[in-house]
């Protein structure tokens, strides 16, 4: 991934990720997402909702542990799909 | 097509369509389709390795799976080796499963690693055997009085009322249930169901027994993701879902390719469970999928109770009683109340349960209707309004109903969800209100002003808390007991 597009994603991702999960203290790149316990199943579902929305895509990942593990790996699977 | 009055039961499901039709597809998951005899094949081979570990009539195992194929193949494995199951949520902890497997006298827990599962660490009440299976220290056979009536399901209630509770389940309660929601909807052999509710609840178990019972197909989702669901939509074509207000609103806000539009067309029923499903959140779904939702009412007391099969969705209408279930509505001295006045709403049906394991918790009966906490009334043609729950709070000397203010705040704003609860200022009790909004739209001011407006100076709530999201079960219901703590900021 280029660093200029992952400049521009993780502002917003930061955003959505403290709007819809209150997961204000998981914001740096390689925290862990989906093992906080404040990601439970609904914040996730929210989670997901915001995203496709904001980068106009479908979340339909078999393994959404991989893809919400880290920050980092959040937008590279967002990278991913938007190239694609 | 098998009248719904000779629905095979609950053990016999998988074997009865097996004989009967033995290609008939029983279970679809992205993986591929599974006729019936196939799955009665691998039901038998559990009820054998069960069988082999000593369970067998009145022995409780706890299941602790998502919505799957595996759930499926040990439920009905351990109906055919004569065992109770005592369904567990798949996210538990440690701590939680470690407490259920001592309340609820479990022998074996059964559970699978599929990747929305945690991993299982050691705990002191419970060891691997192999293959899926953990075994407990208890029996699994409970007290002597519990192992009668040929009980079925051992059911945890979802603790949205408070702290959660078990409930017995006979085999004849849980036929009776399946019976009369596939009379209601007129389900035959046709049906397809896709799946997201968690069958670890009575509701999403629901629409599992019914849709075997009539030897329809199921497809499984282990977890409620949009895309996920309107993926197996496109691939399943389903006749029949069984969704909570969550998920129909955000199917209503999620990204939507135009050409996915039409992705639920195939449809019939579309069953949401009571909980609040506000207008707008339906409005929003509607205008996208055109599907009408079917809001319906019942608890893991009652089970089912009542639908709205008409395309007239009216925020709190739950329509009318399923056939053989009756509805009333009770005043505060338990007299039957008439059309139109606000009390307590009771269900009697021979599926609603007698009472709860605990000794230390009634269930509130009044001439065999049981009431469940909800308050609500009938209108004139006999469809029934749940207005929330039931209760009376007293603030310095007066009586407010929290039902009243929740309405005031339900009509001011587009709300997901509203709780008005106690809560002690100064030494003094005082009202709470919690607010599941955007708060771009809903703020505590703007929900002050419009009780101001509506309301008396005692009933306006002294506090008001706005959340973008409050804590849920997997059903979509909101975990009550977990409100106190955000009254107080403390979440």
């Amino acid at each position: 991934m280029h660093d200029d597009t992952r400049i521009r994603c993780l502002p917003a991702l930061r955003s959505i990720l403290v709007q819809e999960s209150e997961l204000a203290g998981v914001v740096e790149r390689g925290a862990a997402l989906f093992d906080s316990p404040s990601l439970d199943s609904l914040a996730l579902v929210n989670l997901v909702v915001a995203l496709e929305n904001e980068f106009a895509i479908q979340i339909d990942a078999e393994d959404l542990e991989q893809v919400f593990a880290t920050l980092d790996s959040l937008v590279d699977y967002l990278d991913g799909k938007r190239a694609g | 097509m098998m009248g719904s009055g000779m629905l095979p039961g609950p053990r016999d499901l998988i074997r009865h369509w097996a004989q009967a039709d033995a290609e008939r597809p029983a279970v679809v998951t992205v993986a591929g389709t599974l006729g019936y005899a196939e799955l009665a094949d691998r039901v038998a081979a559990v009820a054998a390795r069960l069988r082999g570990l000593g369970v067998g009539p009145g022995v409780r195992v706890g299941l602790a799976f998502p919505n799957s194929l595996d759930y499926l193949i040990w439920l009905f494995g351990l109906f055919e080796a004569g065992g109770v199951a005592v369904p567990l949520d798949p996210r538990m902890g440690a701590p939680e499963l470690a407490t259920a497997a001592a309340t609820a006298s479990l022998r074996f827990i059964a559970a699978t690693a599929l990747p929305v599962t945690l991993p299982w660490p050691p705990m002191p009440a419970v060891s691997a055997v192999a293959g899926g299976l953990w075994q407990c220290r208890g029996d699994g056979r409970g007290s002597p009085s519990e192992t009668t009536g040929n009980v079925l399901v051992q059911q945890f209630t979802s603790g949205s009322g408070g702290r959660p509770k078990h409930i017995q389940r006979t085999e004849a309660q849980i036929r009776e249930d399946y019976r009369h929601f596939s009379a209601g909807l007129g389900l035959d052999g046709g049906t397809r169901f896709l799946a997201p509710s968690p069958f670890y609840h009575a509701y999403g178990a629901l629409g599992m027994y019914a849709t075997l019972a009539v030897g329809g197909a199921i497809f499984p989702l282990p977890r409620f993701i949009p895309a996920e669901l309107m993926a197996a939509a496109k691939r399943f074509q389903p006749t029949l879902t069984m969704v909570t207000p969550t998920m129909i609103d955000m199917l209503g806000k999620c990204f939507l390719p135009p050409q996915d539009r039409g992705v639920f067309a195939s449809l019939r029923h579309c069953i949401c469970s009571t909980g609040h499903l506000s207008q707008a959140a339906h409005d929003a779904f509607r205008g996208r999928f055109d599907v009408p939702v079917h809001e319906q009412y019942g608890s893991t007391e009652t089970l089912s109770a009542t639908v709205n099969l008409g395309d007239d969705f009216d925020e709190g209408c739950v329509g009318r009683p399923y056939p053989g279930v009756e509805v009333a509505i009770f005043d505060s001295q338990g007299a039957m109340s008439a059309p139109l006045v606000v009390g307590s709403v009771g269900i009697r049906s021979s599926s609603v349960c007698v009472g709860y394991a605990e000794a230390d918790h009634a269930l509130a009966t009044v001439d065999g209707y049981v009431l469940p906490g909800d308050k609500g009334f009938l209108d004139e043609t006999g469809r029934l309004h749940i207005l929330g729950r039931d209760d009376v709070y007293n603030v310095g000397g007066y009586k407010v109903d929290r039902s009243e203010v929740e309405l005031a705040i339900r009509r001011a704003f587009p709300v997901t969800y509203v709780a008005v609860l106690p809560f002690e200022r100064a030494g003094q009790p005082a009202l709470c209100a919690v607010v599941e909004a955007s708060s771009q739209q809903v703020t505590p001011e703007s929900v002050m002003a419009a009780c101001r407006a509506q309301l008396l100076a005692y009933k306006v709530p002294a506090r008001v808390v706005v959340k973008s999201s409050l804590p849920r079960e997997a059903n979509g219901k909101v975990r009550v007991g977990d409100l106190a703590s955000v009254v107080l900021g403390k979440e």
